[in-house]
């Protein structure tokens, strides 16, 4: 196992796309962490330089201490599942777990017992003989996890490896992987564009963005805590709600001007506000989870009008509209909620987040 | 369930048994002059050919079969033939390879100019072949070599157009998953990439190896300047045709005994040309 250093990586493509800038990632031994962020943010390219698959072209990469930029792929001591698996379809289970070990001439007792091993840890036992087409979606991919396991790799890269599985199949594999990694304690980086994956595995989370690290926390950190309206608005389902407006001083206090109401701000976020909030304009963020909802007029709250509910079952969730702005607020579930009614709405007031409208 | 048989129906049933009758009856006729004995094809103008051979006899097979001329003939084409497709593969694969591959400037240009060749009628593109064969150092090659060289012109497009195509629905993630692995390019790609690829390449093969079975122009024209006795069963079919109008039941033999193998082969490999063995690579 081996700890990993991004110092200023970036990627620019010939055609002149910078795909990764500047990245910035200390990743420790044994740590598994999630780089997250939308559809071409450039999490993946991140992932095939650290893979050796794509040339670095600007920064330094470090795989435990040793400077490993122009390192080929084979040397750089990594193995990596692919998001499409990349089993090889001609070869059996065995000899797609083993080859590998074949390349790296290892004894063939050491590779059956390292096969064994790894057939065993994935529950694959009495598919050695079958070829991938064969297979299971979910068995396909814990062949793919079986081939990158036996050569114990300093660092284990996964590329979305449970994208391609079925709902209830990902939910599964998840623990299995989070098993998987208590027990081996291997260093991992997980691409994912699915942030509750993110969530559920990661010791350390990574947001991306355009190409941009946007925030490094833990799970709990991001999401009490994250540090932009993006990170903020990523992380979290239902996704945080936003309502847009000003701010202004009045007195003493701070008050938040929105769709014709005005609501006062709680004194714990003026220093929020002195510190980061350059202009006028600001979103407030707050989760679902985190109002305080009423029919009965209060002096100082957000006011909407209740439009419907919508119900997962652990959950209900009631559409509130502010104007033209549209956010969720989670009730008791089960409980009946009169619709098309005013509400007030009472952010907690600890879990108010304030970013400046203009910038991201 | 009673079958029914609307007007539609009836139209399309007639178009196979049309296209049936196209492929079915040349051959058929082929078969009939074959098995013909004296009667049945020399009537003096007083009676109509007969359908069918008033005694059907294999004479002319026994005497085919028995020619050590034929059979000497028959080795060379199958030589002519393997050799084609074995230069047409080992040229036309790494060339399809890097054309689907690898990014280049002009690579829509240079996939036109291969195929390209295609485009000239093969009576037109012959005389220069033929010229460079007996003016260059080409003309001191073994005439199997020769003709196999001249064949190879005429199947390298189908091979690099097809294996191009083969390559191009492997996945690239099979190499670079090998390559993290810890193997070289060439390991990865006859490894990985040619197993997997084979069956798609198995077609292009056979195709040329038809192709030049069947060839007739090029083989005439480099074969017929030297003076082998041995030449591939086309133009030995066309050696029949001397100064007197040949025995149909000789020419019609022969040619049976030409492009059986071909028909019985393309029956049984038929299904393998078209089938693709990345299933279960990617889901």
């Amino acid at each position: 196992m081996a700890s990993l250093k991004l110092e200023n990586i970036s990627k620019k493509y010939p055609n002149g796309f910078h795909a990764v800038k500047n990245l910035n990632l200390d990743i420790k031994d044994g740590e598994f962490i999630s780089l997250v962020g939308p559809s071409g943010c450039g999490k993946s390219t991140t992932l095939r330089m650290v893979a050796g698959l794509e040339d670095i072209t600007g920064g330094k990469l470090y795989i435990g201490d040793k400077l490993a930029n122009d390192v080929p792929a084979k040397d750089r001591g990594i193995a990596m599942v692919f998001q499409s698996y990349a089993l090889f379809p001609h070869m059996t289970v065995e000899a797609n777990i083993g080859f590998g070990l074949k390349i790296r001439k290892v004894d063939d007792k050491i590779k059956r017992e390292k096969i064994q091993w790894a057939l065993k840890l994935l529950d694959l036992e009495g598919l050695e003989k079958r070829r991938p087409s064969e297979l299971s979606g979910g068995q396909r991919q814990r062949v793919a996890l079986g081939r990158a396991l036996v050569l114990d790799p300093e660092v284990l890269l996964l590329d979305e490896p449970l994208s391609n599985l079925d709902a209830k199949l990902r939910i599964k594999m998840r623990t299995e992987l989070k098993r998987i990694h208590k027990k081996l304690k291997s260093t991992i980086i997980y691409v994912t564009h699915d942030q509750a994956e993110a969530m559920t595995l990661s010791d350390r989370i990574a947001i991306m963005n355009k190409g941009k690290l946007m925030q490094v926390a833990s799970p709990t950190e991001i999401y009490n805590c994250p540090n932009n309206k993006f990170v903020a608005g990523f992380i979290g389902s239902p996704p945080m709600n936003f309502i847009e407006g000003s701010v202004e001083m009045i007195g003493d206090d701070y008050v938040f001007n929105y769709n014709g109401g005005k609501y006062t701000l709680p004194k714990n976020i003026h220093q929020v506000i002195k510190e980061k909030i350059k202009g006028k304009d600001v979103v407030i963020g707050v989760r679902p989870e985190d109002f305080d909802i009423s029919l009965q007029a209060t002096d100082n709250a957000i006011k909407g009008v209740s439009s419907v509910i919508e119900t997962l079952g652990s959950d209900d969730y009631v559409a509130v509209e502010i104007g033209k702005q549209l956010i969720s607020v989670r009730i008791e579930p089960g409980s009946t909620f009169p619709l098309d009614q005013d509400v007030y709405l009472i952010p907690k007031a600890n879990k108010i987040h304030m970013y400046d409208n203009a910038k991201d | 369930m009673k079958k029914k048989l609307n007007k539609e129906k009836v139209i399309w049933l007639i178009m196979i048994i049309l296209c049936m009758a196209a492929v079915i009856f040349p051959i058929y006729i082929m078969f009939k002059y074959s098995i013909s004995d004296r009667t049945s094809w020399i009537t003096g103008g007083k009676y109509p050919i007969p359908w069918w051979p008033n005694k059907p006899t294999f004479e002319m097979y026994k005497y085919y079969l028995a020619d050590t001329r034929f059979w000497g003939n028959a080795f060379m084409s199958l030589q002519i033939a393997l050799l084609t497709v074995a230069i047409c593969m080992v040229i036309g694969a790494p060339a399809a390879y890097s054309l689907s591959r690898f990014k280049f400037s002009a690579k829509g240009v240079l996939i036109f100019l291969i195929l390209s060749i295609r485009l000239f009628p093969d009576i037109s593109s012959v005389i220069p072949v033929a010229y460079t064969f007996n003016v260059s150092f080409l003309y001191n090659l073994p005439p199997v070599v020769k003709v196999a060289l001249a064949h190879s012109v005429l199947g390298l497009p189908y091979v690099v157009y097809i294996a191009q195509g083969v390559f191009e629905t492997i996945p690239v993630d099979l190499e670079e998953q090998a390559t993290i692995m810890g193997a070289s390019k060439l390991y990865a790609f006859t490894r990985i990439v040619l197993p997997v690829a084979l069956p798609g390449l198995a077609a292009g093969a056979i195709y040329v190896f038809l192709l030049s079975w069947n060839e007739f122009v090029f083989s005439y024209f480099i074969t017929a300047t030297s003076s082998v006795s041995i030449i591939p069963l086309p133009v030995y079919l066309k050696s029949l045709f001397g100064a007197f109008s040949p025995n149909p039941v000789s020419v019609a033999t022969l040619s049976l005994l030409v492009s059986l193998p071909v028909i019985l082969f393309t029956f049984f490999v038929q299904k393998y040309m078209i089938s693709g063995a990345t299933a279960g690579a990617v889901k």
